[in-house]
């Protein structure tokens, strides 16, 4: 495809194993991130977004079946030995995750945390390790670095130990970073300071970031291009502030729709109606329909093909009911 | 609202205000750890939630917005001042029944899985609720009619009685919690952060149903979230914590356009707006101070953007911006009538 992405996925599908059999949790989604771009993935929960980010990382749990392909930097990914994807993890590709309680050892100094896989993967020496740890603190703005490094994970706020989180995910100068919901355990005020964070380090750096959250207001301030996943499957791709202008699938607009500062003043806001599905209960055809109010009969059977409606948009939905306004 | 109710049927001066179902004067909570200082999570807290009215509770975690909302139902004892229900002190909650006085002052939780009985049908708990809170007797076949009402006033087919929470989506578990609620036949409820355990979707649908509840019934409702632009839409009045204090209150519109405490205004910043035109939002610099050492003077002065040099000594005094508005900021200064809105 194209050398200026640093991650092409393709009709990625992750099957998991429930009381009823295998099931399509991630039924071909593709997208592509262009280097030093951020992409948000929208959905809620069941749409198969956090699948999709642990499928790029290998950390799938047991039992899950892949298909399709998602290559990194031209290498495909998906079948991969756990040796060699250990070469990619951490060095290449690397995770910040919701809560950075669970991603940091609550009982290890930061030092230890900061230096251990710098070491492993970079090779460098147990100075060079410390040296590079300090100047990651800094960069994610951590005062003090030197005192943090002796420092225990419970000693600082939520804020300070995503910063910590992501100054470790950032440490062997990853070209990709996977944040799966960075910001929804912290406050606003905090929130703010990360996306800033994020935004500033990406462009200094040169790194790209798949960004994972169900907060539209977070993607559409940090996101250069948007995938929203309904379902397992991708209902809208294209470029944050087109789709987020004048969404054109009939989800995104209803999630649209849906928040506080969408409806007028004194208006209640206008929800989407119903729940996601869940595994177990998929509906036939496309997934949206039960909720869709411009659903027609060949919804309920026929599931929609994601079409190109301008190139850089990509809409799954046959009705299409809002092409004229976009 | 408070104007209009006064001047009906009750003497004024016997039992206060009236018009008040819910009241917090002067409330401190604090917590005792064995070996050392007690932390006071809550410091001179003041606030009120008439009949029909929403009153929102924002702040960030850790400033005493959810101990507050515990203390104003008698989860947790006050230390210090008064929290009455309809002019009755409510007690803190021990083990022997409710006093029947309390038992229309009701409590919805963020967490819908952990506040339902995962091992009892969804029909039962709502029915148990009913028998408990109203005191009422009766058999199996109408409180299956009084369930599927309740199922139905809050949006769920009365089908799915004989189901168990696990069954559920965590937006139809909060409407469960809520027909429970319902069932006590309550007259004031505080939603102690009702939907941020939700999904995008379901969020949406939660607010409107507690803000129609609220309306609908004229029950008065305490609503405490983080998510400030769900307060800004439904919410009456909205009330803006700060490590345990109670920096800005008043009408929610006007506090919004143009709030007087910086704090409130950083809060309003830090809000990401979805859309076409986006941009990054502002951040409010430093973290919520160590409880064991409170800052001198105004204990926001460390991360204000405007501090002076009387902020760091002096703690600010409550200033009236108007009638119904006050800001604890040594920059607040009451605002002449035509620029009030």
């Amino acid at each position: 495809m194209n050398a200026g992405h640093v991650l092409e996925v393709e009709n990625l599908t992750v099957s998991l194993r429930t009381s009823r059999g295998l099931r399509r949790a991630v039924d071909g989604v593709s997208f592509a991130i262009p280097s030093g771009e951020i992409l948000g993935v929208a959905g809620e929960s069941g749409s198969g977004k956090t699948l999709t980010a642990l499928a790029l990382l290998g950390l799938l749990p047991a039992g899950a079946r892949t298909g399709g392909s998602v290559r990194f930097e031209g290498k495909e990914l998906l079948g991969l030995k756990p040796r060699q994807l250990r070469e990619v993890r951490g060095v290449g590709v690397s995770l910040v995750s919701q809560d950075p309680m669970t991603s940091l050892h609550p009982m290890l100094r930061i030092e230890v945390q900061m230096t251990e896989h710098v070491r492993a993967h970079l090779g460098f020496s147990k100075e060079q390790a410390r040296e590079r740890a300090i100047e990651m603190l800094g960069a994610v703005r951590i005062p003090d670095p030197e005192r943090a490094l002796a420092a225990h994970p419970h000693e600082f706020s939520g804020g300070m130990r995503q910063r910590i989180a992501i100054a470790m995910a950032l440490a062997c100068e990853p070209s990709l970073l996977v944040a799966d919901e960075p910001t929804t355990a912290l406050d606003v005020t905090v929130q703010a300071g990360i996306l800033r964070l994020l935004d500033r380090l990406r462009r200094e750096r040169g790194f790209s970031v798949l960004i994972i959250t169900h907060d539209l207001g977070v993607l559409s301030t940090i996101s250069d291009r948007l995938c929203v996943l309904y379902g397992g499957r991708v209902a809208e791709y294209g470029i944050t502030r087109e789709v987020l202008g004048a969404p054109r699938h009939p989800y995104s607009q209803g999630l649209m729709r849906s928040l506080p500062a969408a409806s007028a003043e004194g208006a209640p806001m206008v929800p989407i109606g119903g729940a996601p599905p869940s595994l177990d209960a998929m509906p036939a055809g496309c997934a949206f329909h039960p909720r869709c109010e411009w659903a027609e009969e060949s919804c309920r059977s026929v599931i929609p093909r994601i079409r190109a409606v301008s190139p850089a948009r990509r809409v799954a939905c046959d009705i299409d009911p809002f092409a004229t306004t976009s | 609202m408070s104007e209009l109710t006064a001047i009906s049927s009750t003497p004024v001066g016997a039992s206060g205000e009236q018009s008040n179902l819910l009241e917090l004067v002067s409330v401190d909570v604090s917590y005792h750890r064995r070996g050392h200082a007690p932390g006071r999570a809550v410091i001179g807290a003041s606030l009120t939630v008439g009949p029909g009215e929403i009153v929102g509770l924002v702040g960030e975690s850790g400033c005493g917005k959810s101990t507050l909302g515990r203390a104003a139902v008698g989860l947790v004892a006050p230390s210090a001042g008064e929290v009455r229900y309809r002019g009755v002190p409510v007690e803190a909650i021990t083990r022997r029944a409710r006093p029947e006085s309390l038992r229309s002052l009701q409590m919805v939780f963020q967490d819908p899985y952990a506040s339902l009985n995962p091992r009892r049908r969804v029909g039962k708990q709502i029915a148990d609720a009913i028998r408990l809170g109203t005191g009422a007797s009766f058999g199996d076949d109408e409180a299956q009619a009084r369930v599927a009402t309740l199922l139905e006033r809050v949006g769920l087919s009365a089908g799915i009685a004989s189901r168990y929470p696990h069954e559920f989506s965590g937006g139809q578990c909060q409407r469960i919690a809520i027909a429970r609620v319902l069932a006590t036949e309550p007259s004031c409820i505080v939603a102690d952060e009702p939907i941020s355990a939700l999904d995008a979707s379901a969020q949406a649908q939660i607010a409107n149903l507690l803000a129609s509840i609220a309306t609908e019934s004229g029950l008065g409702m305490l609503f405490i979230s983080h998510d400030l632009s769900v307060v800004r839409k439904i919410a009456h009045r909205t009330v803006v914590m700060y490590f345990g204090q109670i920096v800005e209150s008043g009408t929610t519109a006007p506090v919004w356009a143009d709030p007087s405490h910086p704090y409130t205004s950083a809060l309003i910043g830090a809000i990401p707006h979805p859309g076409a035109h986006s941009t990054l939002p502002v951040e409010l610099s430093g973290d919520v101070p160590d409880p064991a050492k409170p800052p001198p003077g105004c204990r926001f002065h460390p991360r204000c953007p405007v501090v002076m040099d009387k902020c760091r000594t002096e703690e600010p005094v409550v200033v009236a911006v108007a009638p119904g508005w006050s800001s604890a900021c040594w920059r607040s200064e009451p605002r002449p009538i035509d620029e009030r809105l």
